[in-house]
């Protein structure tokens, strides 16, 4: 008897004590409050753990905008999810950052959940500074609601083995010949010298990316391309397309590249670069400095090998219409100002003048690289980043170059760079310079398409699946060709007709000259 | 004839023990690879396909967990929220189940129906969130605990459990003098112990291994339970890092070790339960399902 009365009074009060835990906790967790302005932000944190709200880097940002600042970090892999449901609830903080036009989020701009910041965007210093192309691309029909966040538009390109190339003899990658050469010889050549045959001249993966990258190179739009019709049309129904799937398939019976690609995960697979296994990617051309570490961490190369002697970066190839690459879209995601818990005008010009300030160079410099002499060094006059800092200094600044929209770019002090660091970008800045860049006309419209938001994902998998089945041979062209029928009949017409449809209403908003997007191998 | 049928059951238990042997094997060496792993250096696991020894053991990945008290504390998170809730549970699945496991209850198939409504039919996820968020309980653990504190499933096994209890024993609890809370607390719950402990594993395992309800309902990253912070490095390290990085130049993909160290941390605890209730769990189980 006494015993059950225990065990009732242990449980009783075993709730009662996880109660006041929880209490106390929430009262502890209770914010200070030092400025008379709060900003509320919820934004996608990488890493393992979120900047806590004590860390030096966020209390210096605060002194500097006199202001308070509430973040709520949400995992990114989590992300949609919890805006969705913060969305529906109506519940959002002032400053959310939204990942992509998904269809709850058109859904929401529509119905007016968030400030339309197009009208306001160039009274301020910063913002100002968001290229014409990168706004449309980021717009929402046809309005802006969100600052992009700034990203290279020429990121790709392509990294090879320099060290390698010498090897086996070849001095120059200027068209596809060349590179299709230099894959051969990787390939078959022992390039790394170590007398097996263990190497591939690329290694590819379940990412689509080098594929459309070498489709720009035959002629072929980004997405969507004008044909002489003036009618807009993606880039399966073009013959730019087909050859490129064909020029895909002689690499994949050659042996050109792993036979294993659609099943290698995107997360592994530079890790076959820092292997020594492959020795050219088509892809970001920021990837050459991390291949670079990676084979010397793990010792493929000699620890004092010069980074530029073994890595080497060309924006492109030439083909039959010359120099063509693929560029990014401009931006990743949006910070936008939420109507909810931002009512009036006052308020909205507030939050508007402090997103501002994030581009100025103490705050791109503070949530970029943190402080200097504990998270990064002054390298004559440049940042140079500590590496592999202890776990509780790398938490003061995890996440919070997410808040940040890097506009004006390079607004911050500059990074020390290494000569491969250099190089990069340099390369980069080449893409943009030499007009090679194919635009894609269809950046903001295809997300428009009621047609596209029902049925997009379903029919871009099918073609993704054909395009594979095609490349590893358990498709013939006229298999191909079935699958584009059936494409067009489960709803691929319908797309089409919209996407023109609202083609020729925004087209005085696209800020590029049509020719940029004709498709040349239609 | 009777020779045949041994070397019959013979081969039946020979073929038995191999089949079970290499199932048990199966399921086992997946957990083993997991543990070696996160003892082994990262180069290794990204060279050597499958090992139960690393060649170069080394503590460096645990070293790293146990460094900052972030992991620490979202464990004891866990922990609170894993105690706490299988409390909860239980004390409402095992009230409500005993009250409505007396035929002389009025309103009992009103109530009854009730739960079986709410198994077939949902309120999903957005009402859900608005309901936690206008009864006040975002960021506090209540969110979590409140809201599923009855699983239907558990709480109609337990009702009938009750149910086949003879009803001597309760009669003669009530003729000494017990009224209805001492006769539950006196007399059922010590007759439950297997039960009890087989529902506290089933509720607890769920609230140890449950992250999406955190993820919705807790704010504070400093309330969040390990489970979050394992799925989010599992789940980085199969993305593009390659996307990650120009945005995050101080991103470095988790690496391969720390997250199989982390999945050692994070089900260590819950799987040393298992033998420890194992005895009931069987027992309970079984109770449950009888029917007379």
């Amino acid at each position: 008897m006494r015993k059950v009365k225990k065990i009732l009074r242990l449980f009783l009060v075993s709730i009662c004590i996880a109660g006041l835990l929880l209490t106390s906790i929430g009262v502890l967790g209770a914010s200070k409050s030092k400025y008379s302005f709060k900003l509320t932000i919820m934004a996608q944190y990488f890493g393992t753990e979120p900047a806590p709200s004590n860390s030096p880097v966020i209390l210096k940002a605060e002194e500097y905008l006199k202001t308070d600042l509430e973040f709520t970090w949400v995992p990114a892999d989590g992300y949609n999810d919890k805006l969705n449901i913060m969305l529906a609830s109506g519940n959002l903080p002032m400053v959310v950052y939204v990942p992509g036009k998904t269809a709850s989020i058109i859904g929401a701009c529509k119905a007016g959940a968030f400030w339309e910041l197009g009208p306001y965007i160039k009274q301020y210093k910063n913002l100002k500074a968001i290229p014409d192309i990168v706004l449309w691309n980021s717009s929402i029909d046809g309005k802006i609601y969100g600052i992009p966040r700034s990203r290279t538009l020429g990121r790709n390109g392509i990294v090879y083995r320099k060290d390698w190339a010498k090897n086996v003899g070849i001095t120059k990658l200027e068209t596809i010949d060349d590179l299709y050469n230099m894959l051969k010889k990787f390939t078959y050549n022992d390039p790394d010298k170590n007398g097996k045959n263990d190497t591939y001249g690329m290694i590819v993966c379940n990412y689509n990316g080098p594929f459309y990258i070498t489709l720009t190179w035959f002629g072929g739009p980004n997405g969507w391309g004008l044909n002489k019709n003036g009618q807009l049309v993606p880039t399966f129904l073009t013959n730019a397309y087909i050859e490129n799937l064909k020029f895909w398939r002689k690499m994949y019976q050659e042996k050109l590249f792993n036979h294993d690609f659609p099943s290698v995960p995107g997360a592994r697979w530079e890790d076959y670069y820092s292997q020594g296994k492959g020795g050219v990617k088509i892809d970001v051309i920021d990837s050459a400095n991390r291949i670079y570490n990676g084979l010397k961490n793990n010792g493929i190369i000699p620890k004092d090998a010069k980074d530029t002697d073994i890595m080497d970066i060309v924006v492109s190839v030439k083909g039959k219409y010359g120099l063509r690459n693929m560029p990014t879209s401009g931006y990743s995601g949006y910070l936008m100002v939420s109507k909810t818990s931002v009512k009036d005008m006052n308020t909205f010009k507030k939050v508007m003048s402090i997103l501002d300030k994030f581009g100025d160079r103490t705050m791109q410099d503070l949530f970029g690289y943190g402080l200097p002499n504990r998270h990064y060094k002054l390298v004559d006059g440049k940042i140079d980043p500590i590496p592999n800092l202890p776990a509780d200094l790398s938490r003061e600044i995890s996440g919070l170059n997410q808040v940040l929209h890097f506009y004006p770019a390079n607004g911050g002090t500059p990074r020390y760079m290494t000569p491969l660091l250099q190089l990069q970008a340099d390369m980069q800045a080449l893409n943009e310079k030499l007009n090679i860049l194919v635009p894609n006309p269809t950046e903001a419209l295809i997300g428009m398409s009621d047609t596209y938001i029902k049925r997009g994902v379903t029919l871009d998998n099918m073609i993704e699946d054909a395009r594979v089945k095609y490349i590893t041979g358990q498709l013939n062209d006229q298999g191909f060709k079935k699958v584009l029928d059936n494409w067009r009949r489960q709803g691929g017409d319908q797309i089409i007709k919209e996407v023109n449809a609202l083609y020729r209403k925004y087209k005085k908003n696209i800020p590029y000259k049509e020719d940029i997007y004709k498709i040349l191998n239609p | 004839m009777r020779q045949n049928k041994t070397v019959a059951s013979t081969i039946f238990d020979v073929f038995n023990h191999i089949f079970l042997g290499i199932w048990a094997i199966i399921t086992v060496l997946p957990f083993l690879y997991v543990l070696a792993a996160s003892f082994a250096p990262d180069s290794e696991i990204k060279t050597r396909t499958f090992f139960i020894i690393p060649h170069n053991p080394t503590l460096l990945t645990y070293k790293f967990i146990f460094a900052s008290n972030y992991f620490l504390r979202s464990m004891l998170n866990s922990v609170i929220i894993t105690v706490g809730g299988t409390l909860v549970n239980l004390f409402f699945t095992f009230t409500m189940a005993y009250a409505l496991s007396k035929k002389h209850f009025i309103g009992r198939s009103i109530v009854l129906n009730g739960v079986i409504f709410t198994m077939l039919f949902g309120g999903g996820m957005i009402p859900t969130y608005l309901l936690v968020k206008s009864l006040g309980l975002l960021n506090s653990y209540w969110a979590l605990w409140l809201p599923g504190a009855i699983s239907p499933f558990n709480f109609f096994v337990v009702k009938n459990f009750f149910q086949e209890m003879p009803q001597d024993l309760e009669d003669a609890a009530r003729i000494d003098g017990c009224t209805e809370a001492q006769v539950l607390w006196k007399i059922i719950l010590p007759l439950s112990k297997p039960i009890i402990a087989t529902f506290a594993l089933f509720y607890g395992v769920g609230h140890w291994n449950s992250w999406f309800g955190a993820l919705l309902y807790i704010n504070d990253a400093e309330k969040w339970p390990v489970q979050l912070i394992l799925r989010q490095i599992v789940m980085l390290s199969t993305t593009l890092a390659s996307d990650l990085t120009q945005f995050d130049p101080n991103f470095q993909p988790p690496q391969e070790s720390l997250k199989m160290a982390i999945i050692v941390v994070a089900t260590l605890p819950i799987m040393l339960l298992y033998p420890w209730l194992q005895k009931y769990f069987i027992k309970g189980m079984f109770i449950g399902s009888l029917k007379e």
